[in-house]
């Protein structure tokens, strides 16, 4: 009896290592692609951060940690940053309110509410290059339909040069993504509304809780997880902001727009300084990674 | 766990590997070179081309007849106008197996510097350099070698409305600057524009373009001062950018200019809003089309003015380009025969006739038939003889840069016309390297 279980507990032991083995198989085509197509141009732009690296390939010059200096003495790689960071904290605040005010909007009982949740993704899923294109038309000073719009309602008397000096560009460049943006917050809390229980609304109007009450004390904490999910994937995206950049602004005017991604693309391809841009990529990649552990120390400590 | 554990180390260590053998590949050069060497006399079954989109036209003609003289077919890699510089620099980094690749009027000492290109001085005839026009020829030789084969030859001209400008009661072109700001006042006072001039002043590149034009038109002739040093805050420098940063507040000139580049400018003067812009000779084509256009047909085209204050007659920068031969193909020759054919007369008046290519042989713009079916080229050809070249130099973009930042600056009124230029003097003094 004892012989025939000991049999089995073989077996069963045999058929899971095969099964492992199978399963390595499996995932083996997929891991030499992650090791090749991320892993190893990873190691290589670390290399290139490390050695002199000209446009005919890599020199066998150590410079050590000498492009690292160069990038965090550079005053307009601070710049830069600084911009990036302008650009990431007014978009993702904005966005963030938009979001929750529609999705509370498209959250109500109304006829066609259906047909509204379905069109107010459109802007997402226009592209991000095409949307910068259609924004560049509406800003356009002279003939963009927003002075249009602004001149026959008596806003404005004369155009406003939209992109033309520096306080204003970001902050049209921001609004521009913004339009993009927003049906991304709006569906992802709109789900999160949706998992709410309308119990708790009736019970807390039962106690005499108004409206603001209610969202400050029902609607926002039973949210926050998946604003501080949104918030996560946003702010990877926006500290990597790059195509509306180079369609509206090209960086300008006067180094306003230029964001550490745009900058680290101009160093690269029109400097060809590799090992620069690549320096700098690297130093993107840590102060995103900073932001993602501090995101999820956040998340950890609110047990969200 | 372990097995899993032991599969990953094996990935790792041929990643590992192939960096290695990446490293080892990349740096064996002269091995590379040899190899090329004597491949060059051998007769490739093919030469990989990159050309521009709006060019891809006339090279198909240009190909078919290559293919058929020589037996060599030719691949034509087409892509747009504003890919072409990171797709030559990834196939010179990559070892990719083109062999010509379109190189950019500010490219070349980059590009020779980074060991992109191979010179084609040493392929050229005395007889082809002499039928070039001089200009083109200056803006693609580095150090005494000739670093691609100019095709277009660019120029920034003055476009205008021939029309609004004799219902204005002018029956001429402007001279100077300051005759084209008085007949903008005139034809603002008359309602028949809304500015008098649109400028491409966006920040990019069509904004230093610009500012050359310029520099060069008040009589500013170098970059340099008789030192070598930079010589970007003169007292020329200073009134041409006083001049520019003038029309646009006292409303000559298009106030949202700041926004536009070379392309969008073309907007203001097709729509008729304003009667003058600079340009370069794609514009004849966009402006005359009446598809694009509603001045088309009323559309001239001319020299640069001049300065009243200086005495010159005009002033404007080159452009274009052409095609260079990577320094890592292996059919160098075969590809300069292709670079040779391009700029046979025969192919400048067809590459004039589809895609509207400014000609580099000089015989073309005194060619009689030519002249004849394209009369214009007779009022472009004097804007060559004045010129400021775009300075020659391994930091050309990032001395761009500083141009454009400092120059939108005061043109946005965020400076002053001297802070923007001695800032930029000393920013060009400290980074870049004449």
């Amino acid at each position: 009896m004892f012989r025939l279980r000991k049999k089995e507990a073989d077996m069963i032991k045999k058929i899971e290592v095969s099964e492992a083995r199978f399963a390595h198989k499996l995932i083996a085509p997929s891991m030499v692609l992650i090791f090749g197509l991320v892993l190893l141009p990873l190691l290589y732009a670390v290399y290139m951060t490390l050695f002199k690296v000209g446009v005919s390939g890599p020199t066998s010059e150590f410079l050590g940690l000498k492009q690292y200096i160069r990038v965090v003495t550079d005053r307009s790689f601070w710049s830069s940053l600084r911009v990036t960071v302008y650009f990431t904290v007014v978009s993702l605040a904005l966005q963030t309110v938009l979001g929750i005010a529609v999705a509370l909007l498209l959250n109500l009982e109304f006829r066609g509410r259906g047909f509204m949740r379905g069109i107010i993704l459109a802007p997402w899923a226009v592209p991000t290059i095409v949307n910068a294109q259609l924004w560049g038309w509406i800003y356009n000073a002279s003939y963009g339909v927003l002075n249009k719009i602004l001149i026959k309602l008596g806003m404005i008397s004369k155009p406003i040069i939209w992109l033309g000096t520096s306080s204003l560009a970001i902050n049209s460049v921001i609004a521009a993504d913004t339009w993009r943006m927003t049906p991304l917050y709006v569906l992802m809390f709109l789900s999160g509304l949706q998992t709410i229980n309308g119990e708790l609304y009736e019970a807390a109007k039962v106690d005499g809780a108004g409206a603001w009450r209610r969202f400050c004390h029902i609607t926002l904490p039973l949210l926050k997880p998946i604003i501080l999910v949104v918030l996560v994937l946003r702010t990877m995206q926006a500290l990597r902001v790059f195509e509306i950049i180079y369609q509206l602004t090209q960086g300008g005017p006067n180094n306003s727009t230029m964001v550490v991604s745009f900058y680290a693309y101009f160093k690269t391809f029109s400097s060809l300084d590799f090992g620069y841009g690549s320096t700098i990529g690297m130093l993107i990649a840590v102060i995103t990674i900073i932001i993602t552990l501090v995101y999820k120390k956040v998340l950890e400590d609110k047990e969200v | 766990m372990i097995k899993l554990k032991r599969l990953l180390s094996a990935l790792l260590c041929v990643c590992l590997v192939l960096i290695g053998i990446a490293g080892c590949s990349s740096g064996s050069g002269d091995a590379k070179e040899e190899k090329t060497e004597e491949a060059d006399s051998e007769k490739p079954e093919s030469i990989q081309v990159m050309v521009g989109s709006d060019h891809a036209p006339y090279h198909e003609v240009v190909a078919e007849r290559y293919e058929e003289k020589y037996g060599i077919k030719v691949e034509l890699i087409v892509d747009a106008y504003d890919n072409q510089r990171n797709k030559a620099v990834a196939a010179a980094t990559s070892g990719a197996t083109e062999d010509i690749v379109v190189v950019d009027s500010c490219w070349p000492t980059e590009f020779a510097n980074a060991g992109i290109l191979a010179p084609i001085t040493p392929y050229m005839s005395d007889e082809l350099i002499e039928s070039l026009v001089p200009v083109a020829l200056e803006q693609a030789t580095v150090d005494g070698e000739v670093w691609y084969m100019p095709t277009v030859n660019e120029t920034k001209w003055l476009y205008y409305n021939k029309a609004k400008l004799q219902e204005a009661g002018y029956d001429h072109a402007p001279a100077t600057w300051e005759e084209l700001e008085e007949m903008s006042r005139t034809m603002i006072d008359k309602n028949l524009v809304k500015y008098g001039i649109s400028w491409g002043a966006a920040q990019a590149e069509g904004l230093t373009c610009d500012w050359a034009v310029l520099m060069n038109s008040f009589g500013e002739d170098s970059w340099f001062d008789e030192s070598g040093k930079w010589n970007l805050n003169s007292e020329k420098a200073k009134v041409a950018l006083d001049f520019f940063v003038g029309t646009i507040k006292n409303g000559i000139a298009d106030p949202a200019s700041i926004t536009y580049d070379d392309r969008q400018v073309l907007n203001t003067l097709a729509a008729g809003d304003v009667a003058f812009v600079l340009n370069w000779s794609f514009a004849w084509a966009v402006l005359n089309n009446p598809d694009e256009s509603s001045v088309s047909g009323n559309v001239a085209i001319g020299c640069v003015p001049g300065s009243e204050k200086y005495g010159t007659v005009s002033g404007s920068t080159t452009g274009g380009g052409g095609y260079g031969i990577l320094a890592n193909s292996d059919a160098k020759e075969w590809a300069y025969k292709y670079l040779e054919m391009i700029v046979e007369p025969e192919f400048m008046v067809e590459a004039l006739e589809i895609t509207n290519n400014m000609p580099v042989t000089a015989e073309t713009y005194v060619d009689e038939e030519v002249l004849k079916e394209y009369p214009h080229l007779e009022d472009c050809f004097p804007q060559y003889e004045y010129e400021l070249v775009r300075p020659l130099l391994v930091q050309y973009n990032d001395w761009s840069l500083l141009v454009q930042q400092n120059l939108h600056s005061a043109l946005s009124g965020a400076s002053t016309v001297d802070e923007a230029l001695d800032n930029l003097q000393k920013q060009a003094e400290s980074q870049i390297t004449p």
